[in-house]
Order: C-alpha cells, then sequence, then structure tokens
C-alpha cells in the first residue's frame, strides 16, 4: 500500500525545486544585505562628502571674496562667486560683511532634483569666516543642494538592479550545476531503484559520479543489489530444484506419478486439438514380475539397485519424445508419443522384453533375474480419458503377467 | 640735517578704525569719501585701497603684522593727508621725505610717490630695484613709470593698476588675487 505522507493534497516538491528556491534565497538576501550597507555606507560616506564638498566651496569662495571685501570692490566679489555658485550641488551663496549684512546672494539657476533629500542630508548652509590680516572682514554661507547624491542614489539603484538581474542569471546557473552535479545523480538512483523494482534487474548497478556521500549511497546500493541478486540467483535455483524434485522420483531420476499425470493430461489435450500424426499415442504398463520376492531376499539396498537400473534401460529404450516415469513400487509407464503405421505391439512387447528383462548383476551377490509383465492401451481406441487409458493398460499388464504364470 | 625734516610722522593702529564700516554702502562712500580738511585733502576710499595693497604684499624681512614704514615723497595727487586703511591689527608709520633722504637713510618698506620731478622719481625708481621696497604712486595714469602699483581716479572713485615687470624685479611677494583686482582697474 503506498503510505498516507505520498497522499498528502501538498504539492510534492522536487528537490532541484527546493534547492534552487533556497539557493535564489540566500543569495537574494545576501545582495539584498550587501546592497543595503552599501547604500548606507554610501549615503553616510556622501552625506560627509557633500559637507566636505559645501566646506570647501566656502573655502574657496572666503578665499576668493576677501581682496574683493578689502577693496571694497563688489565686481571682485561677484566674479569670485560666479564660477562657484554654476558648480554642481551648490545651491546658495551668500556673502556677509562683518556686521553681517548680506553683500551678495547668489542662487543656482539649476533646481533641486530632490528637496527632501537637501533636507535631509544637507539642512543648513555652512558657514566659513573671511580673514584678512587676523581682522574677520566677513563671512561666506553656501547651501548645497541634492543633485550629486541624487546622481549617486540613481547610479546605486541601477547597479543594485544589475546586481538583481545577475544574481537570478548566476543563481540559475548555480542552480543548473546543482542539478547536473546532484539531482540528476539521485535522480538516476531512483530510477534505477525503480527499474529494479519493477522488472527485478538485479544485475543493474549505479555508476560512480564522482561526489563522496552520493557515491557511498550508490556503493551501498550496488552491495545490496549484489545481494540481492545472490539471492535472487540462489532462489531460482532452489525452486527449479523444488520443481525437479516434485515431478522426478528421487531414487531413479524418473519422472514420478505427479509428472506422468500432467503430462497425459497435456498429451490427451494435444491429441483432441492437433490431430494428424498427434491425434494418437499408446501407453505401456510396465511391472517387475517377481521384485518383491527379490527385495526380500536381498533387501532393499539391492532392491534399490536393481530398480535404479531397470529405469535405465526404460529410460534407454524409449527415443527423445516419448516419455517414461515411475508410477511406484516396480511399476514404470511409457507414453510412446508417435506411432509407425508398422508398430506392432507384439513386436514392441518382445523388445522391451529382451532390452529391459534381461538379468540384472548385483553387486557381490550374482544375478537377479528380470523379467516384466508389459500391458498396451491405445488412444483413442482404448480410451480418450486418462483414467480409461490407465485402466486399460493396468488391465491388459495383469492379463500379460497372468498369462505367463498360468 | 635737511634730510631729516619729517613733516608728519603718524602713527597708526588701524585696529582702530572701524574697517568694514564703509563697506556696506562702497558706492555712496565713493562720492562722499573726498573730505575737505582745512586745505589737507583726505580720500578714505584712497586711503582703503592703499591699506588693502599693503595688507597684501609680503615683505621677505618682515613678518605679515610687524609695523610697515611708509614714507611719501612729493605731494599725493588723490589726497594730501594719507592715512591708509589697514585690515587687521598692522601699525604703520607714516613719514614726508625727500628722495635724497629716502634713499641715505633706507627705512621704508613702502614709497608712496607724489608730484616729484622725473629725475628723482627715475632716481628713486632706479634705487628701489632688488631691494624690498614697495613702490605706489598716483601720478601715473598709464602706471609705466616702474612703480609697482598706480592709484588713478575713475568714474567710480580711486582704483589701481598693476605694473607685474616692477613687482617681478623686487623680492617682494604680491597676493595674486590683488593682481587680478588691480587688473580689472584697467579701462
Amino acid at each position: 500500500m503506498i503510505p498516507s505522507f505520498f497522499l498528502m493534497s501538498r504539492p510534492r516538491l522536487t528537490l532541484h525545486g527546493i534547492l534552487a528556491r533556497y539557493h535564489f534565497g540566500v543569495t537574494l538576501l545576501a545582495v539584498t544585505l550587501a546592497w543595503i550597507a552599501i547604500l548606507l555606507a554610501g549615503m553616510t560616506a556622501l552625506k560627509s562628502y557633500a559637507h566636505q564638498n559645501l566646506d570647501m566651496a566656502a573655502q574657496l569662495a572666503s578665499y576668493g571674496v576677501e581682496p574683493g571685501l578689502v577693496f571694497n570692490d563688489q565686481a571682485a566679489i561677484q566674479e569670485a562667486i560666479d564660477p562657484l555658485i554654476r558648480k554642481d550641488g551648490i545651491a546658495r551663496i551668500r556673502v556677509l560683511n562683518s556686521l553681517g549684512n548680506p553683500l551678495l546672494d547668489r542662487r543656482s539657476t539649476t533646481t533641486d532634483p530632490a528637496p527632501f533629500m537637501t533636507q535631509m542630508l544637507l539642512p543648513t548652509a555652512v558657514h566659513a569666516p573671511i580673514f584678512h590680516n587676523g581682522l574677520e572682514l566677513g563671512g561666506v554661507q553656501v547651501w548645497g543642494d541634492s543633485s550629486a547624491v541624487m546622481r549617486f542614489a540613481k547610479l546605486g539603484l541601477l547597479t543594485g538592479l544589475a546586481c538583481l538581474a545577475l544574481t537570478i542569471v548566476g543563481s540559475m546557473a548555480l542552480a543548473r550545476r546543482i542539478d547536473r552535479d546532484l539531482v540528476q545523480p539521485l535522480s538516476d538512483m531512483a530510477l534505477l531503484a525503480h527499474d529494479v523494482r519493477l522488472h527485478r534487474h538485479f544485475e543493474k548497478r549505479v555508476q560512480p559520479v564522482g561526489v563522496a556521500e552520493l557515491d557511498r549511497l550508490g556503493g551501498d546500493i550496488n552491495a545490496l543489489l549484489e545481494e540481492l541478486q545472490g539471492w535472487q540467483i540462489g532462489m531460482e535455483h532452489e525452486r527449479a530444484q523444488l520443481a525437479h524434485q516434485a515431478m522426478h522420483d528421487p531414487l531413479t531420476t524418473l519422472p514420478n506419478r505427479t509428472a506422468f499425470d500432467e503430462h497425459l493430461r497435456q498429451r490427451i489435450a494435444m491429441a483432441q486439438t492437433a490431430g494428424g500424426q498427434h491425434a494418437s499415442f499408446a501407453l505401456i504398463f510396465i511391472d517387475a514380475d517377481n521384485f518383491k520376492q527379490a527385495n526380500d531376499q536381498y533387501g532393499h539396498a539391492m532392491g534399490d539397485h536393481v530398480l535404479i537400473e531397470l529405469s535405465r534401460r526404460i529410460h534407454d529404450a524409449t527415443k527423445d519424445q516419448d516419455f517414461a516415469a515411475r508410477l511406484g513400487g516396480d511399476e514404470f509407464v511409457i507414453i510412446l508419443d508417435k506411432l509407425d503405421s508398422d508398430f506392432s505391439v507384439d513386436q514392441f512387447s518382445a523388445q522391451l522384453k529382451t532390452s529391459v528383462g534381461r538379468p540384472i548383476p548385483l553387486p557381490g551377490k550374482g544375478l537377479y533375474d528380470a523379467t516384466i509383465s508389459v500391458g498396451f492401451a491405445f488412444y483413442p481406441a482404448d480410451g480418450t480419458s486418462a483414467s480409461d487409458l490407465l485402466t486399460a493398460a493396468d488391465a491388459a499388464m495383469y492379463a500379460d503377467k497372468f498369462s505367463r504364470k498360468i | 640735517m635737511l634730510a631729516e625734516i619729517i613733516l608728519a610722522a603718524v602713527s597708526v593702529s588701524s585696529a582702530a578704525l572701524p574697517y568694514d564700516e564703509p563697506y556696506d554702502a562702497p558706492h555712496a562712500l565713493h562720492a562722499a569719501s573726498t573730505v575737505q580738511d582745512g586745505g589737507a585733502t583726505t580720500n578714505r576710499a584712497a586711503d582703503r585701497l592703499i591699506g588693502g595693497i599693503l595688507s597684501y604684499v609680503r615683505w621677505p624681512d618682515l613678518r605679515p603684522l610687524a609695523s610697515r614704514k611708509i614714507c611719501v615723497v612729493g605731494v599725493p595727487k588723490l589726497s594730501s593727508n594719507l592715512r591708509p586703511l589697514l585690515p587687521g591689527n598692522v601699525a604703520m608709520h607714516i613719514s614726508y621725505r625727500d628722495a635724497r633722504d629716502v634713499i641715505q637713510t633706507d627705512g621704508c618698506d613702502a614709497l608712496f610717490l607724489g608730484s616729484i620731478p622725473v629725475a628723482d622719481r627715475q632716481k628713486l625708481i632706479g634705487w628701489v630695484r632688488g631691494r624690498p621696497v614697495l613702490t605706489l604712486t598716483d601720478t601715473d595714469p598709464s602706471c609705466s613709470g616702474g612703480a609697482m602699483f598706480c592709484l588713478v581716479e575713475r568714474q567710480h572713485g580711486p582704483t589701481f593698476l598693476v605694473n607685474l615687470d616692477a613687482i617681478a624685479r623686487g623680492p617682494l611677494r604680491v597676493d595674486p588675487r590683488v593682481l587680478r583686482i588691480g587688473k580689472d582697474g584697467l579701462p
């Protein structure tokens, strides 16, 4: 029966799917974390960089406007500020005199791309005093905007997206590799196990793939298969032996009564359906005449010897297509498969009696004078069923036995 | 000695002056800057220019805030009462001398050349060459007479021209920012 957990409604997961999913998840997490870290670090660095930039711009403005203040030259102040206000990331520059009154207030012509970023990163102006010979002549105030920051942010976003795309492609490639190195061999193993279970192909083996754990598993599976193969061969052998034992007489190795019944049944069926050459056959009963006395006289060992010898002779007297069996005791039977047109009962009977009914030399104890009685029954003349044929042959055999006794 | 006649020796501590005050209204200042003071004329804009120039010049043997000796030779055209406005705590001594005296005593850090005979002027210019002495004049509108800085009157008030050759011949170092402002004064 299929265990219940295989029948759960949840969709079945594949190893490939699990690995691909985990792999993608881990990579995505790593990339996202790295991205966030870089973005945060970048933003922090950028903030300080923007501050420094403003600081430098303020210092530069302070240095540039100083002579303008000293010589009271508005044009010089303007000329010092003009190139600075055009710079990226600077929104406004104001020059103050020592009383704090503005001498110049310039705003950048470019608009702030993200005022909230400016508010977040550069909320206040940077102030640089203007000193000349130790006297503070005034100061410069510089406001920044987010244009440089936004450029970085855009670049960061694009880089992040590119990384993400690269992650997807990379994790897909890695998943394919894992599939090839890990999932495919496992799948092959499963397929092999299935094949072995279904078709009893115990001779199949798992091929090594070069992964230690998988090869250990494969090795164990191979060892198991080898054992199973050994068991199967042994079992088949045993079964064949048992089948042979069931159908053969252990002493004489001739087919036994069971085998004979089966053979006769098949032969009758064949005669009924095939016809022609197979439409007729003969059943011959053979019985040793004085076996009981010999058995009593010489002992069972000698009796066995006589039975083996008789069996050999009966077997030799039959052709390949004929069937000889020992029914039990000293009773034997032959099925003559094909009857020649000139077949003669007397001739065959005599032939049997001379080839089988010769004296049998006993080991060290002289001779056993083996004589046999023979009874014929013909299909379909004497009967078309097994019991009819057997009865007819038995009767004929007894008739033969008693005819000679009288 | 005749040469010892010092017409005026003014010790000016410029820190005492409200230096930033004129900057609040530069244009208004120019209009009202020339003050007649009992025959002596004062031009605060010119004082300021001179002070600014002095503050951007570095003498090789003077610390930046050491006191400066300014000798005026001849009669200045823009102002007969020169009181240079120097930013920061820098002391100044202004003395009025004649050319021979300047050469003999050799105690001037800066020479202001007013209206003097051409021969005297040439003598002084020649004497200054190679010495750490700054030369200014307000009587050379084309600034070709050999003085380093020339104050000239323009529409919006006084400004100055720079004679780079004269500066290059001496050991004084002048902040390039001043040179730029000076150039701006050219018509």
